[in-house]
């Protein structure tokens, strides 16, 4: 085709629609011979350098400004940076963009899937195109350092770095003494640590779930945990020895240890504290989530602070400017906005905008950069930086109880210390002040934050009490001898706070303290002691006395010695070298079997039984019988002063079927029946009946030939029976349908078909079933109350059932064996024995209950 | 009635991992056995001012000391306090 024609063919058109309608009508799949020609035309003519230059020109400034900062930032950028570095709004940059890709100026990178194009507003990229980037002017370097607000914000939140430290040295001193479990997943804590809570120098913000520990708790526990500064022992959190010397250190030092913690704790995430959004369901996982993990989180810090470093310290700055450096310079800071089909996609994958009624909403990728990252950044600023002292915080318009929105900033000078922008730390003395000790034993700490060493030794010895402005200690003989337990002294307690107070120590708080001390002094119990007791004088009259002398160590009593700390093995060596026979007492380890018991209250006591602990058993509850050594007889008042001492009966028996193949009938009963003598009970042979199943009962005593037999009502389900008539009862009611156990409780109230055959041979009645609606339950009302019977009587007796019911809603019974463990009302609590965990039933929905002969420990 | 044994021949007796309470004066012993939980836990009296106790009852012991206002230092022979 002659070139001509291809002239004449574009007159008419101006140069835009031109390459629009070529791009439109997708040039670069043209076969045929005059759509190739038509098409080397169109690139020669209308995408040459001069024709790009027109173009350009041609543009509105916006879009020139735009296609500026893309060659400025080497062709290649992200949307997010290229709208931030636009003026416009969102939508204003949107269509912009739309436009300069429809005029061939800017491309979308290539898709991973080849022969794919990205579709407008699929990829979060765009490169600018090379013929444009000829014709574009060179770059000039735009992106200057971030402006300074005019004015100061009108409400200001200062900074306490202070604070901080004193609060985790607070929580520190609050973990000894107290069973403070770590918290569970999820930062889910409880009463111990809501307890540490109302401690804390700066009272935490109130948590809609008083599980959860309050931010601030949770932010103070992460930063312990990173540095390393509590230990779990025994279950129990307890704080490790050298947190001490730590929080008694420099003060810088202290504070870039939690700094540094930090920015390296995946404990706390400043991302899951962003309440506007919430968790979507996505439907293909495999596709990746943007939702970011807490090692991203952790690095997501590290990129914060570098582009904080462009800010001048002490300087006010809009919230807004540290926003767009960050999209400027690290728009993917936090969520990577990948174009390799992975993490493709126009929304936000994994989470989204918390909408009305905990609806979630989707997030553009492309256009609600700020409601994401901005609002990480923000609460990074609101809590983790402004907690650590690093930022202050300002407010234009009052700030009217949201937590979510900070309008300005500025870094203190510990921050620009801990940024590495300035030399020197700030002077924390201005913040320590003298102590305040007054006559009514409480202390004054006047200081928005104490100084930290001042702090963790007050702590020890003296109960912290709160305050508003200041910190308020009370000083008591529990916390002083606490105190006296990790090592400090009367002395070392009233000079810490001479000092402090400049020397007012009250007199009357110095002469306490004192009194205190001496009164932890007085006693002393030491575990792990070894003696020799010599009573055959065998040492003494050894030629090798003077060695065993020196390895047997002090005298404590005649004949008895106390080994030094590490002496045993050198007094064993001296006995055998002296060749004196030894036997060792080992009082950590079980007794040996050295009593018998005759016939009777006679108790016989091997000679090898010479332990103190089977003699002073023996003492305790009989007295030796004269003129037979090793013989002993049970005596009543050496066995009730003993339970008046509190030793059981239980105990005394179990202690001595440790020392014996197993104590007598006779024993047991004799020591058991004289320790309730002294604790006041008496027993009495009555006949007692007993129902427990209140509807049974009633129905029982609604009898008049039945109730005639009982005599007395002494409890709610127990009545004594009529002298003599015992038999006559149990006849009357067997003839009715209730048999009775031999001590006189209720057993069943079935007839032979209900009851099913017993397993045990008929010796127990147990285990037996009773059913819903079988033939022979009286009405509805009694079949309930014959479940509740067979429940309580399986509860009493600790009887694992097997059960068969459905839930509401259920068709089908099913089958469960369970171990009942409360029956309130209808209401059943069972811990169930084939799949674990502990169940509610209302009786409602239990048909069967079968008693089952095993049974369960709680 | 059951057999006494043979007496065993004389030998030197250690005792090791005795619990032992000292006191820094002699009438604290009586002030102390004013508590049931210390008559409980007594093994033996070795002088005025040191007692052997039970083990088992040390636990019952400290909580009746710690309700009258007593806070004895629990000392391990091989560990110190």
């Amino acid at each position: 085709m002659p070139s001509e024609s291809a002239e004449l063919f574009l007159d008419g058109y101006s140069t835009e629609s031109l390459k629009v309608m070529a791009r439109r009508r997708g040039w670069r799949d043209a076969t045929s011979a005059g759509k190739v020609a038509l098409i080397a035309f169109l690139k020669d003519r209308l995408f040459s350098r001069s024709a790009n230059h027109c173009l350009i020109r041609s543009l509105p400034p916006r879009q020139q400004h735009l296609l500026a900062a893309l060659k400025a930032r080497g062709g290649k950028a992200d949307l997010v940076t290229l709208s931030a570095t636009a003026s416009g709004d969102s939508a204003e940059v949107a269509t912009d963009l739309r436009d300069l890709v429809e005029l061939g100026l800017m491309l979308y990178p290539p898709r991973a899937e080849k022969g794919r194009k990205h579709r407008l507003g699929q990829c979060p990229r765009v490169w600018l195109d090379p013929t444009a980037a000829d014709a574009l002017a060179p770059a000039s370097a735009e992106c200057g350092r971030p402006k300074l607000l005019a004015t100061p914000p009108a409400e200001i939140h200062e900074a306490f770095p202070g604070l901080l430290l004193a609060d985790m040295v607070l929580v520190l001193n609050s973990l000894a003494g107290n069973q403070v479990p770590p918290p569970t997943e999820g930062l889910r804590g409880g009463r111990p640590w809501r307890e540490i809570a109302t401690r804390l120098l700066v009272p935490p913000e109130e948590s809609g779930n008083r599980d959860l520990l309050p931010p601030r708790l949770a932010f103070i526990y992460a930063l312990l945990v990173e540095m390393n500064l509590v230990r779990v022992r025994s279950g129990f959190l307890v704080a490790a020895p050298e947190a001490g010397p730590l929080f008694h250190g420099d003060r810088a030092t202290l504070h870039r240890a939690a700094f540094s913690a930090w920015q390296k704790t995946q404990i706390w995430n400043e991302f899951q504290r962003i309440s506007e959004l919430l968790p979507r369901p996505i439907p293909d996982e495999a596709l990746g989530l943007h939702t970011p993990s807490t090692g991203k989180v952790s690095r997501a810090r590290g990129k914060v602070l570098t582009v904080l470093k462009r800010f001048a310290p002490a300087h006010w700055y809009a919230f807004s400017s540290l926003e767009r450096e960050l999209k400027v310079h690290n728009p993917d800071f936090l969520i990577q906005r990948g174009d390799d089909g992975r993490h493709g996609g126009t929304t936000y994958r994994g989470f989204g905008q918390r909408g009305r009624d905990n609806t979630v909403l989707p997030l553009n990728l492309m256009e609600d950069w700020d409601r994401v990252e901005g609002r990480f950044l923000a609460r990074l600023l609101l809590e983790s930086l402004h907690w650590l002292g690093m930022v202050r915080l300002g407010y234009q318009l009052p700030r009217d109880g949201d937590a979510s929105r900070v309008d300005a900033f500025a870094l203190t000078t510990a921050g620009a210390y801990l940024l590495g922008l300035a030399t020197g730390y700030p002077d924390g003395r201005a913040e320590s002040v003298p102590l305040l000790v007054q006559p009514d034993f409480s202390i004054l700490c006047l200081a928005p934050a104490p100084d930290t060493g001042m702090l963790h030794d007050l702590c020890a010895f003296a109960d912290y009490q709160g305050g508003d402005r200041v910190a308020r200690f009370i000083l008591s003989r529990e916390s002083v001898q606490r105190g006296c337990h990790q090592g400090w002294s009367a002395d070392s307690i009233t000079r810490i706070l001479t000092d402090a107070t400049a020397g007012t120590l009250p007199q009357n708080i110095a002469a306490s303290i004192q009194e205190w001390e001496d009164a932890f002094r007085r006693f002393r119990i030491i575990r792990g002691v070894a003696l020799v007791e010599d009573p055959h004088g065998l040492m003494s009259a050894s030629p090798h006395a003077a060695a065993l002398d020196k390895a047997a160590g002090g005298q404590l009593a005649p004949a008895l010695r106390r080994v030094p700390r590490g002496g045993k093995s050198t007094l064993n060596a001296a006995l055998r070298k002296a060749r004196i026979p030894v036997r060792h007492l080992d009082y950590a380890a079980g007794p040996g079997r050295v009593l018998t018991f005759d016939k009777g209250n006679g108790i016989t006591c091997s000679p090898r039984g010479d332990d103190w602990l089977t003699r002073s058993l023996l003492e305790r509850i009989a007295r030796p019988v004269a003129g037979e050594s090793g013989r002993w007889r049970l005596d009543p008042r050496r066995v009730s002063a003993a339970a008046a001492d509190g030793v059981s009966a239980d105990e005394i028996v179990r202690a001595l079927g440790e020392r014996s193949r197993g104590t007598g009938p006779e024993i047991r009963l004799a020591i058991t029946a004289w320790s309730r003598q002294a604790a006041g009970v008496s027993v009495a042979r009555l006949s007692l009946f007993t129902c427990q199943d209140q509807e049974l009962r009633e129905m029982i005593l609604a009898v008049p030939e039945l109730a005639a037999e009982m005599a007395e009502q002494i409890a709610d389900d127990t009545f004594v029976v009529r002298a003599g008539r015992m038999t006559a009862l149990r006849q009357a009611l067997k003839a009715r349908g209730v048999r009775l156990r031999h001590n006189g409780s209720l057993r069943d109230r079935t007839t032979p078909s209900d009851t099913a055959t017993s397993r045990t041979g008929g010796t127990d009645p147990l285990p037996f079933r009773w059913r819903r609606g079988t033939k022979g339950s009286a009405s509805a009302a009694a079949s309930s109350a014959q479940l509740r019977f067979l429940l309580l009587r399986a509860i009493q007796a600790r009887r694992k059932v097997r059960v068969e019911m459905r839930r509401d809603g259920e068709a089908l019974y099913r089958s469960r064996q369970l171990a009942p463990l409360v029956l309130d009302g209808s209401v059943l609590t069972a811990a169930c024995l084939e799949n674990g965990g502990r169940w509610t039933f209302h009786l409602d929905q239990i048909r069967s209950v079968e008693l089952l002969a095993g049974r369960f420990t709680t | 009635m059951a057999r006494i044994p043979q007496k065993p021949e004389p030998a030197v007796l250690l005792h090791e991992n005795v619990t032992l309470m000292e006191m820094d004066r002699p009438g604290q012993m009586e002030e102390l056995r004013a508590l049931p939980a210390f008559r409980a836990a007594l093994v033996k009296v070795l002088d005025p001012c040191t007692v052997v106790l039970d083990g088992r009852h040390l636990s019952e012991l400290m909580a009746s000391l710690r309700k009258h206002g007593h806070h004895p230092r629990i000392l391990s022979e091989d560990m110190g306090e």
